[in-house]
């Protein structure tokens, strides 16, 4: 009787549990999910939707004009080619120096190696507004305000830490005798980093230059400061007087800056999620 | 001309000498086998013979040439490492084909001599695999290949099999000694297991704090020791070493062992004059005679079994000599017991004698 | 010699990123530093540069706008890291627990949980900034369907910045999350499986078990997630511009009115930007300090 009863209520208890994860996974799930499902159907609300006080996740009538709008706006167009040129450029040249670096690092030993790789960690900790300052008077002396590329250089400077950092961890793990089976098969130094490190830290290589990607495709203070009208600072301008434009149209600008760098989120959360990435 | 001649090579690892003066010649076809224990600077020989370390001083010659100035991969060698270090990039074909693309050998080439090394290793039908999907066998098979198509003047092996469990590591020594004997390629092989070295070796050369102790076929290694190091390291089960005081009588040698003693050993037997009364008396288990009761004479030493062994194809019992355990190989285990009286005489012929600087004198 | 163009090949390979960041970081710090003592306007270009030793640190430290940015700035760091770190923990295990033999949920949930961390913070301050609304936000009409009254999260000055912190916390713990579930699963189960046996509860497995394994990975997650926090001009100036007042205006926002915005005065802004930069230094050196020590006693 007694033993039924524990059973029962063992069961209950299992059930409970059960339901709480479902609960809790479903809270997870979410309170990652709303805010962005909420912005995105802001953006396919008409105005007069908006302001007339009804309120609905789900159930309205979908219009497009904020997107039409959004579409429309040339200064959209020139800050998506401003964004996309800076962003790229500047990931691939601070790539391609973090990863001559992490490779010299990973497998050159000589004095200080671990200082001068700590020191090029250490860019990243500059506060932004002491790069700032310095730089200014430097473009003003060089009339580079206002000058697209005037980005390049402070890009590759907060990117190249991470770079370096992600890339030493990666490079690390290549087995040192892939190399020298290599070296002994034939390959110069040369040969050996491009038709074994680098195909072999692929993964990596893809990984780091999404992040970079994404970080420069979001950067907003430096674009802003040197006067340089890259998307983030386009939609940022439209929010900062959020009552000049239609928060439809705002939301629309909002998805429309956010939706290539979550293209990558499917691969990264998997690199990321493979192996612990520390110092 | 030799293969492979190392000439007073020294390489220094910031205080630690890990090749000290070290001198080798390696004839073409001859399978060489480097063996220590585990730190002894025997791989650091084979690297640098690969060209990976830059030895501080010495030199090395292949075919009569010297290297020092040689890339690795201009050396004419090819290395298999301890891990089999298959590129992940590349399937089987690729893998194999590599060091034959790098020296810009033909399409066509390169096909015919990839197929036939597959062959010879006996997975032809791996070609196209991913090397993820290799069994461990498999990958160090594909590995051998990837080394036999560079036809190399030296093949170097640096522990290669001692990630594999046993079963297999037998095996893939065996395929190594039937790939040599079927291509004649020299062979310089790196171990830390003495039993294998004796199995596959034409030579051995046996190393000890970054020098080479003595050079020599298994056989002669076994039973000419050039000193205790040697006598110790190889054979199984290993050497009695037994302490004695010597002592002259008559122009022959007496050993005094605790208050007993052993002779006489005759004059000509000796290698050199012992220049210290210690010495150490090295035999093994199974040329140690042993006989029951308490027997005195002039080569008899007497103790008491302290206790007995059996491996299952062969016996030993154990008992005390001069402060050492000492073990003797006997027919029947089931006749001796803890306690029992033993009488001990040994092969006088190949009784071996070890001044105190380990060298041997007889 | 053989080996020896290997190891001149890989100098070559250093060197570019090393004078990088020195030409392009360490000079301007050092700029910035000389620039600290003059009296630089950039309101007035036709002025004489003249050095006036300390006197902008001297005014700058005794600003009190200067101050409370100054402690706007460390309220957000810190508390957005610990909060994104301990929620990102908190994930961290529901994913180890309950999603470990799902893959596809699992896939599922964290590429959802990774995208606010790709998403930039400018479309983040909008999302937040939409919730946050009085009239239109989605958590003003839940507490009016609860029956509360409307909260203003951005304009009162009283919770302003904490509504901003949440944002921040909102937008990482799923990206720290995901890093510390990669530690959580090259955690040997055999600790596990032993926990299991003895019978350990959770918050003793917690306690004993995870948070020693997951040391430097906590730490190293901690200093990625505060150097992210230290850049937060672009969520703070979207979402309230600094305000209400100055209730949320960090340094980085201040210094910035101080030498462009305002009265010109890029001196003292300098002055300020390296005291920012020597307690941000001092901090990073605790923290580093800490990961090593922990290093060590592995």
């Amino acid at each position: 009787m007694s033993k039924k009863q524990t059973s029962g209520i063992k069961w209950l208890r299992k059930k409970f549990s059960s339901l709480l994860v479902l609960l809790l996974g479903v809270g997870l799930f979410l309170f990652v999910f709303l805010p962005i499902f909420y912005i995105a159907t802001m953006s396919i609300k008409s105005q007069s939707y908006v302001v007339s006080g009804e309120f609905s996740l789900i159930f309205f009538k979908p219009s497009f004009n904020a997107w039409i709008n959004t579409f429309n706006n040339p200064r959209i167009w020139t800050g998506l080619s401003l964004s996309v040129r800076t962003a790229t450029i500047s990931t691939v040249i601070a790539v391609i120096l973090g990863t001559m670096a992490a490779y010299g690092f990973s497998r050159y030993k000589f004095r200080g190696d671990d200082d001068f790789l700590f020191f090029i960690l250490t860019q990243r900790m500059l506060p932004p507004i002491a790069i700032f300052l310095p730089y200014t008077l430097v473009w003003q002396y060089l009339d580079m305000i206002g000058k697209w590329y005037n980005l390049l250089i402070p890009y590759i400077l907060i990117s190249l830490p991470i770079t370096t950092w992600l890339m030493h961890a990666y490079i690390n793990n290549i087995p040192i005798e892939l190399e020298e089976s290599a070296r002994v098969e034939g390959c110069s130094q040369l040969e050996v980093l491009w038709r074994i490190v680098l195909p072999n830290s692929l993964p990596g290589l893809l990984m780091t230059s999404m992040f970079n990607f994404a970080l420069l495709w979001n950067e907003y203070m430096f674009a802003l400061f040197f006067r340089n009208r890259t998307l983030p600072v386009e939609v940022g301008a439209g929010i900062r007087y959020v009552e000049l434009t239609p928060w439809p149209t705002l939301s629309a600008q909002g998805v429309f800056l956010m939706v290539l760098p979550a293209t990558f989120a499917f691969y990264l959360q998997k690199r990321i999620r493979e192996q612990p990435i520390t110092f | 001309m030799y293969t492979l001649e190392v000439k007073n090579l020294t390489k220094i690892f910031g205080e630690h000498k890990a090749n000290d003066n070290v001198s080798l010649q390696i004839e073409k076809g001859e399978f060489f086998v480097l063996l220590g224990p585990s730190g002894c600077g025997k791989s650091t020989l084979l690297r640098s013979v690969a060209g990976l370390e830059i030895p501080d001083s010495g030199e090395i010659f292949i075919s009569g040439e010297s290297v020092m100035d040689k890339e690795p991969g201009e050396r004419d060698v090819a290395m298999m490492f301890q891990q089999a270090t298959l590129y992940p990039n590349m399937n089987v074909f690729d893998n194999v084909a590599f060091p034959l693309k790098i020296k810009g050998v033909d399409k066509q080439k390169i096909e015919k001599q990839v197929t036939d090394a597959l062959e010879l290793v006996q997975i032809p039908e791996k070609r196209n695999s991913n090397i993820k999907n290799l069994s461990g066998g498999e990958a160090q098979r594909a590995m051998i290949a990837r080394v036999l198509v560079q036809d190399p003047e030296v093949f170097l092996l640096d522990e290669p099999f001692s990630s594999l469990d046993h079963q297999l590591r037998v095996y893939m020594r065996k395929e190594i000694m039937r790939i040599h004997q079927k291509t004649g390629v020299t062979i310089m092989f790196v171990t830390h297991n003495q039993e294998e070295a004796m199995k596959v070796g034409d030579q051995l050369a046996i190393m000890n704090n970054g020098r080479i102790e003595q050079v020599g076929t298994p056989a002669e290694t076994l039973q000419q020791p050039n000193n205790k190091f040697v006598a110790q390291f190889i054979g199984h089960p290993q050497m009695n070493f037994i302490p004695a005081e010597v002592s002259e009588q008559d122009g022959q040698l007496v050993l005094k062992v605790d208050s007993q003693t052993y002779g006489p050993i005759a004059q000509e037997d000796l290698i050199k004059q012992p220049e210290s009364t210690d010495l150490t008396i090295g035999v093994r288990p199974e040329e140690v005679s042993v006989e029951k009761e308490k027997k005195s004479g002039e080569d008899k030493l007497n103790s008491k079994v302290e206790f007995t062994e059996s491996t299952g194809a062969n016996n030993y019992i154990h008992f005390d000599l001069g402060g050492a355990s000492v073990q003797a190989s006997v027919p029947e285990i089931k006749d001796w017991d803890q306690g029992d009286e033993v009488s001990v005489s040994f092969n006088k012929e190949r009784l071996k004698l070890f001044d105190p600087d380990g060298e041997r004198i007889k | 010699m053989a080996i020896k163009s290997r190891d001149r090949l890989l100098k070559y390979l250093v060197a570019p990123a090393i004078i990088f960041s020195f030409v392009a970081g360490v000079l301007p710090m050092l700029y910035a530093l000389r620039n600290s003592f003059y009296n630089i306007n950039v309101r007035l270009p036709m002025q004489t540069e003249r050095l006036i030793g300390i006197t902008n640190y001297k005014i700058i430290l005794g600003n009190e706008r200067f101050q409370a940015s100054l402690r706007n700035s460390i309220v957000f760091s810190l508390e957005g890291t610990i909060g994104a770190v301990l929620l990102g923990l908190a994930i961290a295990l529901f994913l180890y627990y309950f999603l470990r033999n799902k893959p596809l949920l699992l896939t599922g949930l964290s590429t959802m949980l990774l995208i606010p961390a790709l998403t930039g913070r400018i479309s983040v301050a909008y999302i937040w900034r939409l919730l946050y609304d009085p009239v239109l936000g989605l958590i003003n009409h839940v507490l009016g369907l609860l029956g509360f009254g409307t909260v203003e999260f951005l304009s009162n000055s009283n919770i302003a910045m904490q509504s901003v912190v949440f944002t921040d916390v909102w937008q990482w713990s799923g990206f720290a999350a995901l890093f510390l579930y990669a530690g959580l699963v090259s955690i040997p189960r055999e600790y596990f499986e032993e926990a299991q046996v003895i019978g350990a509860s959770f918050f003793q497995r917690l306690r004993y078990i995870i948070i020693p394994n997951l040391k430097g990975l906590l730490l190293a997650v901690f200093l990625l997630k505060f150097m992210i926090s230290l850049r937060n001009f672009d969520l703070i100036s979207v979402m309230t511009g600094g305000g209400p007042g100055t209730a949320t205006e960090t340094v980085d926002m201040y210094l910035y009115w101080l030498a462009v915005g305002g009265r010109g005065l890029l001196s003292r802004a300098s002055a300020g930007a390296i005291i920012m930069l020597v307690i941000t230094i001092v901090s990073f050196m605790i923290i580093i300090n800490l990961y090593q020590r922990q290093k060590v006693g592995e």
